[in-house]
């Protein structure tokens, strides 16, 4: 249950953070192959775990402790595959184990093999490892004079995101808070230019403080 | 095309050219500064991202041959998140240019090498030119140059756009690479770039394939800076403190409205000084010379049209050349500054209330200028609903032309206050406006993201001439409609056709909005240009003394109306251009319908409080 459960959470992060678009029950029924019913009774218990938020429509997004269990659930996991693809040579099945072992790991056994690992910053498929204990929030709670590194950006406009995109609101790129106003908008340094965002838009980019 | 130059120029030019020469680069890099340079043409050029939001096109010698040169909206990827990025990228597209050169900030040099990169994928001969080269050097970095361009394996040329250093080194790459002596070379930094295009497309990312390949693509420029740059510790300088002051909540907003009330003071006192001015000059030294060369004519019609012709230019010297010099002087020295988007982020969070972003402030102070080029500007914004509702606001905010009608009639005759209340009262309604169009429109905005440029000592060389082109732009449009329409009207007085006009439009005119029937006429002629309205009134009455026929209520009255109703033609055929027939009629007939209802409230409210009577 409690598997099942967590790998729920992952598929909505997992959608989340790739599409970028508002996750549905049937987004993420087709990855974990379950039933729809049992499936909504599981979105169900999350939201009781306040793990997610559910509205009326159907639509569901992470809360701040989910996207917190989620990534911690996402980091043992790829902890796991670096530890099967580089320490046991065995590549073909290190998604497949990763997968089993990550909901029994617990957080401080992830912990001793990060640093067996000597904390590796990338899975074997190339994508950063969220560090240890970091704290994932909007880009809106970040008080001015903070630098941090940009998780992702869950906006709903796919021309808002290229146009993101293009100014190098991307994953991993470290991003300065210079200004902000108090429930307008934000001035962040990019890449040495000066870029003013709406708060709507900082509301959607995740960032975690350096 | 109105007062402004901006749109297409292309018209006329043939393809017998030797080759096709387009300017691509970040928006506020300098593209148009540098056509300006290649070509001797006048693009706007202003220190805010989105000046340029068309295609602009001009002819170029370049080391002995001709060539076409284009320059293009500024963007910060290929791709189609706005209107003028969708220009840009369509044209590098599919009009197959033979040399592209895209110009870079050499300050801003990681980020722009994010388009360079897309760029060389094209696999087209290419020139990349580093602007604002010596600024860098100012603050203690260089470029290689050499290495940078073998990482790219293009020619890297540095320039100053502004001042044309290294234009003519320019030139000679652009030459060399367009007759195919430099071909473009696969370096190893490039195969990384287009190796992630690939590997993006495949199932291995995490993240979704337009923003892993954004990243990847991030992270190599960030390489190549890494290696070109030889010096990388920015220093405070004082436009650092300047926009610290300006954009912080409170001593930015003091600023702002300190400023918006200096513009406005200066419009009005200078404006009034330096009419009385011009019109005593005319009366000095042309319409006393030619008296009595007119009365020696002895031909009725000759002498009407004559004089007609003649009052209405004395009437557009002293009202509209004033007003619209100073107004595009001060904005020319704001757009220069690098202020506007500051202005823009001060004001998102209000702009919130009426379900848009600090992002449509700008094409709405160039509406202050002329709606034409304003609406055209709302390209910038990424989504329709945000560009419409910016639009229709444009429509009710008051033009240099109509900033003239409120000056030169309300100001000068009723006195600074009223001036102030039409103004109050025009922004109540642009207010009102937007509040219920907000709640109308479908759709939701998408929100500020807007780069604010550093700020900038203006160049009185660049602020002259843009005034002079923006004023140039007003008198080849508004003089030869000013003495066409005053020696028209002349004509149909001396034949008594007027006052039939006259009598067909009195229910409204005067029945409804208690003005003179004469306004009537002044009213259809607004339509061609708003200042022509009160021009033609003034030719009318017969003398600059408006009071003698016309009551300060009926004045005021006249100012709102014009104010209100349809924008000219000018931007009837703007809004038709960038939206549809059926969007700019219903626009036009909306602001009838508002303009004649409020005119007739507004003159029944003064009476019932004995305001203005």
């Amino acid at each position: 249950m409690k598997s099942q459960k967590e790998d729920c959470l992952l598929a909505i992060y997992r959608s989340q953070t790739r599409n970028r678009k508002v996750t549905k029950i049937t987004d993420i029924a087709v990855r974990l192959n379950v039933s729809r019913k049992n499936l909504k009774e599981i979105i169900k218990k999350l939201s009781r775990d306040g793990l997610v938020h559910l509205d009326g429509s159907g639509e569901i997004t992470l809360t701040q402790n989910g996207i917190k269990s989620a990534r911690d659930l996402f980091r043992k996991h790829q902890l796991l595959e670096v530890f099967f693809t580089d320490v046991l040579s065995v590549k073909k099945e290190a998604h497949e184990q990763a997968h089993i072992i990550e909901h029994t790991l617990s957080g401080k056994a992830a912990d001793k093999l990060d640093n067996f690992l000597n904390k590796p910053r990338f899975c074997p498929t190339g994508n950063p490892i969220p560090s240890r204990n970091s704290k994932v929030v909007p880009l809106t709670k970040i008080n001015s004079g903070n630098e941090v590194e940009v998780v992702f950006a869950a906006t709903l406009d796919t021309n808002c995101l290229n146009r993101l995109n293009a100014i190098g609101i991307v994953p991993r790129e470290r991003i300065k808070i210079i200004r902000k106003i108090e429930h307008g908008p934000i001035l962040l340094n990019i890449k040495g230019s000066e870029i003013a965002l709406g708060s709507e838009i900082c509301e959607n980019i995740f960032v975690e403080k350096i | 095309m109105s007062c402004n130059s901006t749109r297409h120029k292309n018209n006329g030019i043939k393809d017998d050219s030797a080759g096709l020469v387009v300017l691509v680069g970040n928006p506020n890099t300098g593209k148009s500064c540098l056509f300006n340079q290649l070509t001797g043409m006048g693009a706007l050029v202003s220190n805010y991202a989105g000046t340029t939001v068309d295609i602009l096109e001009g002819k170029s010698k370049i080391n002995g041959k001709l060539v076409r040169v284009v320059d293009l909206p500024g963007v910060y990827a290929l791709g189609s998140s706005s209107d003028d990025e969708k220009v840009t990228t369509d044209y590098v597209n599919t009009q197959n240019p033979s040399v592209i050169v895209n110009v870079v900030d050499a300050k801003l040099l990681e980020r722009n090498l994010f388009l360079t990169l897309q760029l060389l994928e094209l696999k087209k001969p290419m020139v990349v030119a580093l602007n604002f080269y010596e600024e860098l050097e100012d603050k203690g970095i260089s470029i290689d140059c050499n290495k940078l361009s073998k990482l790219l394996g293009v020619p890297v040329v540095p320039i100053d756009a502004l001042r044309g250093a290294g234009i003519p080194a320019l030139a000679k790459s652009i030459d060399s690479v367009r007759q195919g002596k430099i071909k473009p070379r696969r370096t190893k930094e490039l195969w990384h770039s287009n190796n992630a295009t690939i590997k993006s497309r495949g199932k291995s990312s995490k993240l979704d394939p337009a923003t892993a390949l954004a990243q990847k693509r991030h992270s190599q420029a960030a390489k190549i800076a890494q290696k070109v740059l030889l010096q990388t510790v920015p220093k405070k300088n004082f436009g650092d403190y300047l926009d610290r002051f300006t954009t912080e909540p409170i001593s930015g907003t003091i600023v702002m409205i300190l400023l918006m009330g200096v513009l406005l003071f200066g419009l009005l006192s200078l404006g009034s000084y330096l009419s009385t001015l011009l019109g005593k000059l005319f009366e000095l030294f042309v319409t006393t010379p030619l008296t009595p060369w007119i009365n020696s004519l002895h031909n009725t019609l000759l002498e009407t049209i004559i004089n007609w012709s003649l009052q209405g230019i004395n009437a557009g010297i002293q009202i509209a050349l004033p007003y619209v010099f100073l107004f595009y002087l001060a904005l020319g020295i704001l757009e220069d500054s690098g202020y506007l988007p500051r202005m823009a982020y001060l004001l998102d969070r209000i702009m919130h209330k009426f379900g848009l972003h600090g992002q449509a402030i700008l094409p709405m102070m160039l509406g202050f200028g002329c709606s034409v080029p304003a609406v055209m500007s709302t390209r910038t914004l990424q989504n329709k609903r945000d560009r419409l509702m910016t639009s229709i606001l444009i429509c009710l905010i008051p033009c240099s032309a109509r900033n003239i009608i409120i000056l030169g009639a309300v100001s000068k005759f009723l006195g600074v206050g009223y001036a102030l209340l039409l103004y109050a009262i025009i922004l109540f309604f642009i207010l009102i406006t937007g509040y219920i169009l907000g709640r109308l429109l479908p759709g939701e905005s998408t929100g500020l993201i807007m780069e604010l440029s550093e700020y900038r000592i203006p160049s009185l060389k660049n602020v002259l001439k843009k005034t002079w082109m923006r004023v140039n732009d007003f008198i080849i449009m508004a003089f030869p409609l000013i003495i066409i329409g005053s020696a028209f009207l002349g004509i149909l007085k001396l034949y008594g056709t007027l006052d039939y006009i006259i009598l067909l439009l009195t229910p409204i005119i005067t029945g409804w909005l208690m003005l003179p029937a004469v306004a009537g006429i002044t009213l259809i002629f607004g339509l061609l240009r708003k200042e022509l309205a009160l021009e033609l009134l003034f030719v009318l009455g017969g003398s600059s003394m408006l009071l003698s026929f016309m009551t300060p209520l009926q004045i005021f009255i006249f100012a709102l109306v014009v104010a209100l109703y349809v924008p000219c033609i000018g931007t009837i055929a703007a809004l038709k251009h960038e939206f549809s027939w059926k969007t700019s009629l219903l626009i036009s007939i909306s602001t009838i319908i508002l303009a004649i209802v409020v005119g007739g409230l507004v003159s029944r409210i003064f009476l019932a409080f004995g305001i203005l009577s």
